[in-house]
């Protein structure tokens, strides 16, 4: 049921159990005042009885015309008083009925003794007549004050049940008012607890990051809606959630994506496509760095300019795959005849680049060249081909040859071709532009 | 309130018990068939007897003299009859005691007559031959009649008929007016097209009818008890129910329910025992022996044949005092 509904409820049970005790209390506000009203009746007639019976004891003492107005005024008042209505049940009634009667009978008697007795004759006759309608009087008198008894007895016992009856029935009724009351007042509050406690810990599980568990509701009132609109809320939750999750691995998956194909372009901006090593443009910016760095704690470091011979012949005879391989191999061979902190690099073609850095006597230069010259000689071993490579190097150094990578490439460069001039030279020294430095013959 | 009702249901089996135990010993009460007695048929027929605990045999005898008669013999533990056989009786024995009056009439006994105009007032009484039975309430009325109205020096002639004798008498002239209780007004009524009655009598003489009980009765003072708080109940039942109740008197004394009618509003029942019935019975003696219907030097106290004691302790009970 519908908590508006309950409470609707609970108000209607209050608002009857209100009226009933309001009626309850204005039926019992009239059962006393009524009862109030008999008693006080009942008294009334008592004394007036009372009195007619004086006035009756009188009359048979003072047989005169005063004596029977009084005595007329007194059965007047007395009929005029049982006339009156009480409220009187029906058993009450019968017994107003009888007085009424029995005061008919006191008249019947005054009006026999009065119509066919003179007072004042003194005679036998006449004295038994009064000793004779002095116990008429005297009989019906009493018996009116036995009818009286009877009346208040009748009304007291009346009295006592009706307001033990209605003691009763007003007590029961409002008890169980009260405890349809109080018990739906309690169901309600249970069902209010309960289903606020649901509520509480649905959220307080979304609070800490709950989004999977579900309020569970089995009535159709308000809380359960609200119940079941959270769980509503908490699917959409979770839909988001995961949406926003797989984004962000979209996103971070793109990203990876795009820093590695940033990485390939910068790699291969950097890199010879064909041997892997680094380009003309990479080479000359990191040996810019190196430049720099040896020029701070004034080092020095040479440039090798490297061009093989016969590779022409090679690539014409045995095709630009066999070539290639070849550029590939003594590229592969440079590497690892070079220091960590040494460079080396392809120009293109058969043009290589080697940076030594930290020379520190010109022999070291010499053993070098010398052992990268054996290297580039040893035989290539491509299919079925064996091939021989050799090179002519020209030397730049730094700083005696320039400051910069393009004067030192441009030396070395100038180098290489003055040894490659004199057929005899593997290697030559710069020597500015007028002569190079004869440093070795092969 | 479930279990007052299981209390209520569980104390039945008991009370039943009791009230077969008082089976054993039924109290006998010889009632006068009249309607004046019906405060006990009703409480026969509505079962206030075993409510009461009490096992009563009604034993329905012709007249309220015969019912005392049985009870003098010892056939019946009570009695109901009027206070005029509680007078003459008085005169020969006190074993016995008024227990209670249970009802009475203002209207019952009535001069009637087939010419009552002409009787209106009781004028013209010289040398009427008024029927009576002798010795009884109504040579009672008449002659209180006559001191009321102050017509004793009158010259009547008295006829002394049986009850049964009265309304033929007057149906064939051989009186003028007879001195009757009822039914015999409502007969006559029937058989004319105006009231009987010469006068209107109501108040002048008042009947009543009352349980009698032997002084050295067997019957134990709670069962007394009991069977005065049973005619109570049913004196209230007549008053609540007053047209159910003249159904069952009709039907148990078969009598016409118009007839019962006629004379039902002039009854008061009530259980009584004053000083109004004291009265009664000393200026009925009185006249008794002014009569010499009794022997005149033979005085009574009354005050010896009513147990007021009885009914006084029954009021204190209901009372709660």
């Amino acid at each position: 049921m519908m908590l508006s509904k309950r409470l609707k409820l609970t108000a209607t049970l209050c608002s009857i159990l209100t009226f009933v005790v309001g009626l309850s209390l204005v039926q019992v506000h009239n059962y006393q005042q009524q009862i109030y009203r008999q008693l006080n009746y009942s008294m009334k007639l008592q004394l007036i009885i009372d009195s007619l019976r004086s006035q009756l004891w009188l009359y048979q003492e003072y047989t005169d015309e005063q004596g029977l107005t009084e005595l007329n005024n007194r059965q007047a008042e007395l009929a005029a008083a049982l006339s009156q209505n009480i409220d009187w049940d029906q058993q009450q009634k019968l017994i107003i009925q009888n007085i009424n009667r029995l005061n008919t009978n006191v008249r019947t008697l005054i009006n026999t003794q009065n119509n066919y007795h003179n007072p004042q004759a003194v005679q036998p006759i006449t004295l038994a007549a009064e000793r004779l309608f002095k116990a008429k009087y005297s009989m019906v008198i009493e018996e009116m004050t036995e009818e009286m008894f009877r009346l208040h007895q009748l009304s007291v016992t009346q009295a006592k049940t009706k307001q033990q009856t209605l003691l009763w029935l007003v007590g029961v009724i409002l008890l169980i008012l009260a405890i349809l009351v109080t018990a739906w007042s309690f169901m309600t509050l249970t069902r209010f607890k309960k289903g606020l406690a649901s509520l509480n810990s649905g959220m307080e599980a979304l609070a800490s990051g709950d989004l999977t568990s579900r309020i569970v509701f089995n009535d159709a009132d308000e809380l359960s809606a609200l119940a079941h609109n959270f769980n509503l809320m908490k699917q959409s939750l979770t839909q988001i959630t995961v949406k926003k999750d797989s984004l962000k691995q979209e996103v971070d998956r793109q990203t990876y994506k795009l820093i590695e194909q940033q990485e390939r372009l910068i790699f291969l901006a950097e890199h010879d496509e064909l041997t892997g090593i680094f380009n003309r443009r990479a080479f000359i910016k990191k040996i810019d760095n190196a430049i720099a760095r040896d020029l701070r704690s004034d080092d020095q470091a040479a440039l090798l300019f490297i061009d093989l011979n016969k590779f022409k012949q090679i690539n014409d005879t045995l095709g630009h795959s066999i070539g290639d391989e070849v550029i590939v191999t003594i590229a592969q061979r440079l590497i690892k005849s070079l220091r960590s902190t040494d460079i080396a690099g392809r120009l293109g073609g058969d043009e290589f680049v080697v940076w030594l850095d930290l020379i520190t006597e010109p022999i070291n230069i010499d053993q070098k060249i010398e052992q990268l010259l054996n290297t580039i000689k040893k035989p290539i071993k491509i299919a079925d081909h064996t091939l021989e490579v050799g090179a002519s190097i020209g030397i730049s150094i730094l700083p005696k040859n320039g400051l910069s990578s393009r004067e030192l490439i441009s030396a070395a460069d100038t180098a290489m071709y003055q040894a490659k001039a004199a057929n005899h030279l593997d290697y030559c020294y710069y020597a500015g532009d007028h002569g190079v430095t004869i440093l070795a013959t092969s | 309130m479930l279990s007052i009702i299981a209390c209520l249901t569980s104390c039945e089996p008991s009370n039943n018990a009791f009230a077969s135990k008082a089976l054993r010993k039924p109290i006998k009460i010889a009632v006068s068939n009249t309607p004046l007695s019906a405060p006990l048929f009703i409480a026969q027929q509505q079962g206030y007897f075993e409510q009461n605990n009490l096992n009563v045999e009604l034993v329905i005898i012709e007249g309220g003299v015969e019912c005392f008669n049985a009870m003098i013999n010892h056939e019946v533990d009570f009695a109901t009859s009027s206070e005029t056989v509680v007078m003459f009786n008085s005169f020969k024995r006190t074993d016995f005691s008024v227990l209670a009056s249970f009802v009475e009439t203002d209207n019952d006994v009535k001069l009637l007559s087939l010419n009552p105009q002409k009787y209106k007032h009781l004028n013209n009484l010289a040398n009427a031959r008024i029927g009576i039975i002798k010795g009884s309430a109504s040579e009672f009325f008449l002659d209180s009649l006559l001191i009321m109205y102050n017509k004793t020096q009158q010259p009547i002639q008295r006829v002394y008929l049986n009850s049964d004798q009265l309304l033929p008498a007057l149906l064939n002239d051989k009186v003028d007016i007879i001195s009757a209780w009822e039914p015999l007004s409502y007969l006559l009524s029937k058989q004319m097209s105006h009231s009987p009655e010469i006068i209107n009598s109501r108040g002048l003489y008042h009947l009543s009818f009352n349980l009698i009980g032997l002084k050295d009765s067997p019957i134990k003072q709670d069962q007394k008890l009991a069977l005065l708080k049973a005619i109570n109940e049913s004196t209230e039942f007549i008053q609540q129910h007053p047209k159910q109740a003249q159904q069952v008197i009709s039907q148990t004394l078969e009598i016409d329910a118009q007839q019962l009618k006629y004379s039902w509003s002039d009854y008061t029942f009530r259980l009584s025992l004053s000083n109004a019935l004291f009265s009664k019975i000393q200026t009925q003696s009185q006249w008794a022996i002014d009569n010499q219907l009794v022997p005149r030097e033979n005085r009574v106290d009354f005050r010896l044949i009513f147990d007021r004691q009885l009914l006084e302790t029954y009021t204190s009970q209901e009372a709660g005092w």
